[in-house]
């Protein structure tokens, strides 16, 4: 297949090349540490020998995802200072997620030779059922999740290619009901493509027709919006497609590309070097994408033009710039009433509570070696979390005011705001190769959250279902040989997988999330603190908080699709459920009940739960002794 | 690992656990209540020129950024010098695979 890439384009793949060398290089140097002793926990846990510095960066990289480089900025731009509100329970995090449970959750994995986080439940209680049913809820969880995050990470690469469309030629367009333009192309094998785009506004009116630009491959359209302006958009010629064989999905090229680049990539060094290729890469990733941050906030700053009326330039002068775009970018709840004080609160649960139950952060408290090591990891990610949060925001209300939405158009971008991280970074670095290694942020971020799921699902699998429940007696090779192909193909399913997403991604990592953290924070929390808490106990709390989250999205998902129509029966049947009929941004937004996100109920449901039924049931007096010395 | 060494690193982690617990009451009080009362302005006071400290609106500052950089603060002096050292014991070589 024939690859035509931009001389900008390909500095910014150098740029990335060099990046993904220094991350192949990890991988190898990891894959000696896994000859040192018992396999099994080299490969998924390190030997628990994590020092304080990869104990830090490792926690905060794989907490970093794609989500924080490219749906947090989008949502910046789109709804202004309120999103300081809605990220500031991270200035908790590095508390809630390491100093809560890290010490005991460690000693307690010790104790039990625990590998992974069900192990835990299951040592503690003697319950093989509590294990497999932690290991299937992880597996529910986060095969969705990593479905999200290898599109991400196939869409920052597309970016970063930029493969020029085909030639096509404009064969008609119309203004369709929903306020989008249509847009159909016959492209060079006879093929009509439609191309769909949003108006500017509204309520803006196509003016005059539409001119094809053949040399740059796009169509230019001018719109007049309800002020009187006259604004243009550029819009490119449809993206090549490629028919997969055996499956039939078609695939856009650029995006394949950078799928295939990504997964090869992080698939080959964890596999390769397991938990110690993640950590080490970790490392360097959380480098990178902390050097990015700020080095973005810096050119940012600079670039936002001076405020006129205020006299003021910088950050104080994108301030007012916003305000003058729009009050509501200044202040809460943000345009569309984006955060009303429920969902404010339930924000703050959401980070700040919700982390310390991901799986993920769980298997590194288990993995450091000593308590100086996690007070010493602390201090870095107490900086870290700072640095990174406080500066994504600066950067993406800085890109705000450089650049109002209806001048998104001019980066290249189509005016989505998703597209404002990479286009901000091609924007404002002084050169393509810059722009290369700002983009190699979000790319790490993603990679190294990718990376921790994989293994993560990987021990699921090995240790959790195949060692401990079908062969407890299994060879050290033969689990060698399991672990290593086991991580290989669900990144190759994974992959296949990513090639025909869902487009809901958003909403499926924060589901994911808040579905791991209902069902095992409170859960957890008790098993490792409270005496009395019990097998049934437990159980019950992993059961609440994941039956409680995903009936308010279901109930959402109902209530979205059939609100149109008052007749429906769902509609006359559920009336009477609060907030049910109100509206909601999108199709897959849950209930809010109360106001208040699904996490909140989650979380409560998961935290009673757990209390009262251990309460009424009997405790296994043995193991309490054991994990809790008088 | 000695039962009483297990038990003081048991302690020692449920003072961590309330420690942290404490500060997140504080930051969440603090946070909701300084941004309810003055970052969700009526809507005939959205046009008056909003208040800045250091290019961040005033509301941001006093509400976020300031109990972000103490709780950063804590965090840092709770590393290095509040949390207390413990044993947290040998690995138990023999209770895995087959346990359970």
């Amino acid at each position: 297949m024939a690859i035509e890439i931009s001389n900008e384009s390909q500095q910014v793949l150098m740029a990335f090349a060099g990046y993904l060398v220094g991350v192949i290089a990890f991988g190898i140097f990891s894959h000696s540490f896994l000859t040192r002793s018992n396999f099994v926990k080299e490969y998924f846990i390190g030997g628990r020998g994590l020092g304080g510095w990869v104990l830090a960066l490792t926690v905060a990289a794989t907490a970093v995802s794609g989500g924080t480089f490219m749906g947090f900025p989008s949502l910046i731009y789109s709804n202004g200072w309120v999103m300081a509100l809605w990220i500031a329970s991270y200035m908790m995090v590095p508390l809630t997620a390491m100093a809560l449970m890290g010490k005991r959750i460690n000693q307690v994995a010790r104790m039990s030779g625990a590998v992974t986080m069900p192990d835990v439940f299951r040592d503690r209680f003697g319950s093989p059922t509590l294990g497999i049913f932690a290991t299937s809820l992880i597996l529910l969880f986060l095969t969705f999740n990593l479905v999200a995050q290898f599109k991400a990470g196939g869409l920052v690469m597309k970016e970063a290619f930029q493969l020029a469309p085909p030639l096509a030629q404009l064969e008609r367009y119309r203004v369709a009901s929903d306020a989008r333009l249509e847009l159909y192309f016959r492209n060079e094998s006879g093929d009509v493509e439609k191309s769909l785009t949003p108006l500017p506004t509204t309520t803006a009116k196509l003016h005059g027709e539409p001119t094809v630009d053949i040399d740059r491959r796009q169509v230019v359209v001018e719109y007049q919006l309800a002020d009187g302006r006259i604004v243009s958009k550029h819009i490119r010629f449809p993206a090549e497609r490629l028919t997969l064989p055996l499956l039939g999905w078609r695939v856009e090229k650029g995006y394949l590309l950078g799928l295939l680049v990504f997964a090869f990539t992080v698939v080959a060094y964890t596999t390769y070097g397991g938990f110690w290729a993640v950590t080490w890469t970790d490392v360097f990733e959380g480098l990178v994408m902390l050097m990015g941050v700020l080095l973005m906030a810096i050119l940012a700053v600079r670039a936002v033009p001076e405020h006129v009326g205020s006299g003021t330039t910088g950050l104080a002068a994108a301030t007012h710039h916003l305000q003058d775009q729009d009050p509501r970018l200044v202040y809460g709840p943000g345009p569309n009433d984006f955060l009303p004080l429920g969902l404010a609160f339930s924000f703050f649960l959401m980070w700040s509570v919700t982390s310390p139950g991901q799986p993920g952060g769980m298997v590194r408290l288990m993995s450091f070696k000593d308590t100086p090591s996690l007070r010493r990891a602390m201090v870095v990610v107490g900086f870290y979390y700072f640095i990174t949060y406080i500066s994504l925001l600066v950067i993406f209300i800085c890109a705000r005011a450089i650049f109002p939405s209806e001048y998104l158009r001019d980066m290249g971008s189509e005016g989505e705001p998703d597209s404002i991280m990479p286009a901000m970074a091609r924007k404002i670095a002084p050169s393509p190769l810059l722009a290369g290694l700002l983009l190699a942020a979000p790319y790490a971020a993603i990679m190294s959250t990718v990376a921790a799921f994989l293994l993560l699902i990987s021990s699921s699998l090995v240790r959790d279902l195949y060692q401990r429940t079908l062969r407890p007696n299994a060879s050290e090779r033969s689990m060698k040989r399991l672990s290593y192909s086991i991580t290989a193909l669900v990144g190759v399913g994974v992959t296949i997988a990513a090639m025909n997403p869902p487009t809901f991604l958003q909403y499926i990592i924060v589901f994911t999330s808040a579905g791991q953290g209902c069902a095992f924070l409170f859960p957890m929390l008790l098993t490792l603190y409270w005496r009395r808490t019990t097998r049934q106990g437990v159980l019950a709390g992993m059961l609440g908080g994941v039956v409680t989250v995903i009936s308010l999205y279901v109930l959402g998902w109902i209530d979205n699709r059939t609100q149109s129509d008052p007749t429906h029966p769902m509609q006359r049947w559920l009336y009477w459920i609060p907030n049910w009929g109100e509206s909601r941004g999108d199709l897959f937004a849950p209930l809010a009940l109360g106001g208040l996100d699904p996490v909140a109920w989650g979380l409560l449901n998961s935290l009673l739960l757990t209390s009262i039924v251990s309460w009424l049931t009997p405790i296994d007096t043995e193991q309490a002794n054991r994990y809790f010395p008088k | 690992m000695t039962e009483s060494a297990s038990a003081k690193t048991l302690r020692s982690a449920r003072r961590d656990a309330w420690f942290v617990f404490l500060c997140w009451l504080a930051a969440l009080g603090w946070t909701l209540t300084y941004c309810a009362v003055y970052g969700y302005p009526p809507e005939d006071r959205l046009e008056h020129p909003v208040p800045t400290v250091l290019g961040f609106p005033q509301w941001v500052f006093i509400g976020i950024l300031l109990p972000w950089i103490v709780c950063s603060l804590l965090t840092i002096a709770y590393g290095l010098f509040g949390m207390q050292d413990n044993d947290l014991g040998q690995e138990n070589e023999e209770a895995s695979p087959h346990g359970y």
